[in-house]
């Protein structure tokens, strides 16, 4: 699926670059202090002289995770920058983590710029399959297994890592002299601060200005709609995703899908809650509090279509829900849909599909194509 | 004075898996008083949140720790007394591995061959999960019997069955390696053990394959009193060892496969229990010591699942981190008393 905002803004990208050698201003008369990023919490991007101050605080502790200068290749490295973390840009050899990672660098046109990837079995995106069988690609193993002997010969500049509670293995950084980048991205619980972390990628890529307007553009069409949504007459309630064995994994009151439900005009049963993570909650539990609501969302992380009587076969529970028996369920197909790869960067999207089921009559759009979310049809 | 001592002890142990079974029925993560749960069971046809919670959830997990607790204790005892080595459990031998591998060739391979994960099976997904733990196991146990004919002491086999353990689950991990995420999340979650997985529909068959080889096992206790006496001793008797042993590993295999297929690998009570039992009765006679490791296999297994499942907390517990934390002291003990 192609952006057609991203044609129509091919003229100002053309504007636009940062080669460093047109853009050295002293750092003083672009009003440092200013944060760039305007909904992400877990990092902060300043103008620093020529190029960009970030800091990533550490979310478990408090303290700072990491802090890095970014440099343009072309300009001369302040002598004050010397044994600071600095990674020149743009950046040349990277590994990425995550597929919301490489996912940016295929939006901007910048992919040739990621040598190496993890789990590339989990993908079906053409162009990387295909850069993987050129071998412009690697795939450098899992996160618990890397294939440290790849990522060493890919010389890579900047590791991008998705940066756990634990702490992180930054072996790889002093056996390749890359500099190590949490990318924190999945911590971020507002859906516009998620998606803002493509705007990191601008940085690295000196593509700012095309990430920035490709981002703005997507908060104001994310903020149009939830305001559209806030003087809705009813509110519908909804739960959320499927148990194992007897536990149910649902999302916190403070997380990331929590919001879109709010946004989108529904109220999420546990939205009291205050955790950001997902809490694992007994079965009875949910019964008895989600059996009357009015949604249910759900995820299917299988090849084959969800039905109603394949879940009704997987656990006769499910049946006494409301939202079973009135045919309420909302389904996204994870891998059909391309859901992790795409959707962190499409949140008006995935806002829209809610809000098609929750309000159907705010959309004007009658004919709406859902993205990722659908209301799941009785085959019968 | 003896018989006096067994009366007690096992109207002891009848109460208190009464008084356990009433706590799961009435204490859960939902709190509800007690007489809302009485007016429930009283008219069951009501269709009420609490109902389904009471006939659809609770009773179901109750009666699947009520089945599974007896089988992995007896199972267990049998295991002890054949190989008269008081560590002796189903998953000594390797069979709780070899059903895990079997799960794991079913969940991850299909995944890999076919590009398809197991769970988009639906309904079948149950059914073939439960079957390979019962073919993995049974397999195991064939290759156990293999070596028991030819191996007659009993430690090395016991030994040769950790060996396998190691071997089944070093192959569950290369194929783990070579699966798709979703399905090694299933995976890792059975691995956890729950007494949550049957449910009312399948709870008939399971309660039937249970039961047939509990009733298998009365049959087995005067043989199994023969085998505490030594094998030169038991043959001079005229006993088949041979045969014999064959019918107890069958037996304690089969309720092992049955109960690892729908609850997952559950530890300890297999290994504990028994030792429970031959404590509080001071017997070592099969007669009576089946039956009371039964009772103390369904009290245990009761009793975790109440912990388990933290009564005014929205939570559950992983079930074998309870039977764990019981049952790991309890084989703490009897190696000490064993050293003196």
């Amino acid at each position: 699926m192609k952006r057609c905002f991203l044609v129509c803004m091919s003229a100002v990208i053309l504007l636009y670059s940062c080669g460093g050698n047109t853009r050295v201003t002293s750092g003083e008369s672009r009003g440092d202090s200013e944060n760039l990023m305007k909904y992400a919490s877990y990092i902060s991007v300043r103008h620093y002289k020529s190029g960009y101050h970030m800091v990533i605080p550490n979310p478990w502790s408090g303290q700072v995770l990491g802090e890095y200068y970014l440099y343009p290749d072309s300009a001369e490295l302040p002598g004050e920058l010397a044994g600071k973390a600095v990674i020149r840009t743009p950046v040349k050899n990277v590994i990425a983590y995550s597929s919301t990672q490489w996912s940016v660098f295929l939006e901007l046109g910048e992919i040739d710029r990621v040598k190496g990837i993890l789990e590339s079995a989990y993908t079906d995106n053409v162009e990387i399959k295909r850069l993987l069988a050129e071998k412009k690609m690697e795939d450098v193993g899992t996160e618990t297994c890397l294939k440290t002997e790849t990522v060493i010969s890919l010389h890579p500049d900047v590791i991008l890592y998705t940066p756990y509670s634990t702490v992180p293995k930054t072996e790889i950084g002093g056996l390749t002299g890359a500099v190590m980048f949490p990318f924190a991205d999945y911590l971020e619980n507002h859906p516009l601060g998620r998606a803002e972390w493509l705007k990191v990628i601008g940085f690295l890529t000196c593509r700012e200005a095309y990430a920035e307007q490709w981002f703005d553009d997507m908060a104001r069409r994310y903020e149009y709609l939830k305001k559209r949504c806030e003087n809705v007459k009813s509110r519908p309630t909804v739960f959320s995703d499927l148990p194992f064995e007897g536990q149910w994994y649902l999302p916190g009151g403070a997380s990331y899908i929590s919001q879109i439900f709010r946004d989108a005009g529904a109220d999420y049963i546990w939205s009291d809650n205050a955790s950001t993570a997902s809490l694992p909650v007994d079965a009875e539990t949910v019964l008895a509090k989600a059996r009357n609501a009015d949604y249910w969302r759900v995820m299917n992380s299988t090849d084959s279509k969800f039905t109603y009587e394949r879940l009704a076969a997987e656990n006769e529970l499910y049946t006494y829900f409301k939202a079973y028996q009135k045919r309420n369920i909302i389904v996204c197909d994870i891998r059909e849909s391309g859901y992790f790869e795409k959707s962190e960067y499409e949140p008006d999207l995935l806002l829209k599909d809610f809000v098609f089921v929750f309000h159907p009559e705010v959309l004007e759009d009658e004919n709406y194509e859902p993205e990722y979310f659908y209301k799941l049809k009785d085959e019968k | 004075m003896k018989s006096r001592r067994i009366t007690i002890g096992i109207t002891g142990t009848i109460i208190f898996g009464a008084i356990l079974f009433a706590l799961n029925l009435f204490v859960g993560s939902v709190m509800v008083p007690a007489e809302d749960i009485l007016k429930v069971l009283l008219h069951p046809a009501e269709d009420t949140t609490l109902s389904v919670i009471i006939f659809n959830y609770r009773i179901p997990q109750i009666l699947t720790a009520v089945l599974a607790g007896p089988a992995l204790a007896v199972a267990g005892l049998l295991m002890q007394t054949l190989f008269r080595n008081p560590l002796a459990d189903p998953s000594m031998l390797g069979i709780s591995s070899g059903a895990g591998l079997g799960v794991g060739i079913v969940i991850l391979l299909t995944g890999a061959v076919s590009d398809t994960a197991v769970s988009a099976f639906g309904w079948w997904s149950t059914v073939g999960v439960s079957l390979a733990a019962f073919t993995g196991a049974v397999l195991v146990l064939f290759v156990m019997l293999a070596f028991s004919s030819r191996i007659k002491n009993m430690t090395t086999l016991i030994i040769i069955g950790l060996m396998i353990a190691y071997l089944a689950s070093s192959v569950t991990d290369i194929l783990k390696f070579f699966s798709l995420k979703e399905d090694i999340h299933a995976f890792v979650i059975w691995g956890m053990g729950s007494f949550s997985g049957v449910g009312a529909s399948k709870m008939p068959f399971f309660a039937l394959s249970v039961v047939l080889g509990l009733a298998a096992t009365v049959f087995l206790s005067k043989n199994l009193n023969i085998l505490l006496l030594g094998e030169m001793y038991a043959e001079n008797l005229g006993v088949n060892i041979k045969r014999n042993s064959i019918a107890v590993i069958l037996v304690s295999g089969y309720l092992t496969a049955i109960v690892t297929a729908y609850c997952g690998p559950i530890a300890f009570i297999g290994l504990a229990m028994p030792h429970i039992a031959r404590f509080l009765f001071k017997t070592s006679d099969h007669r009576l010591l089946i039956p009371t490791t039964m009772l103390i296999g369904m009290d245990m297994a009761l009793f975790c699942n109440l912990i388990a499942r933290m009564p005014g907390f929205d939570g559950n517990l992983p079930v074998n981190a309870i039977t764990a934390l019981i049952g790991a002291p309890v084989v703490i003990a009897v190696i000490m008393k064993s050293k003196k």
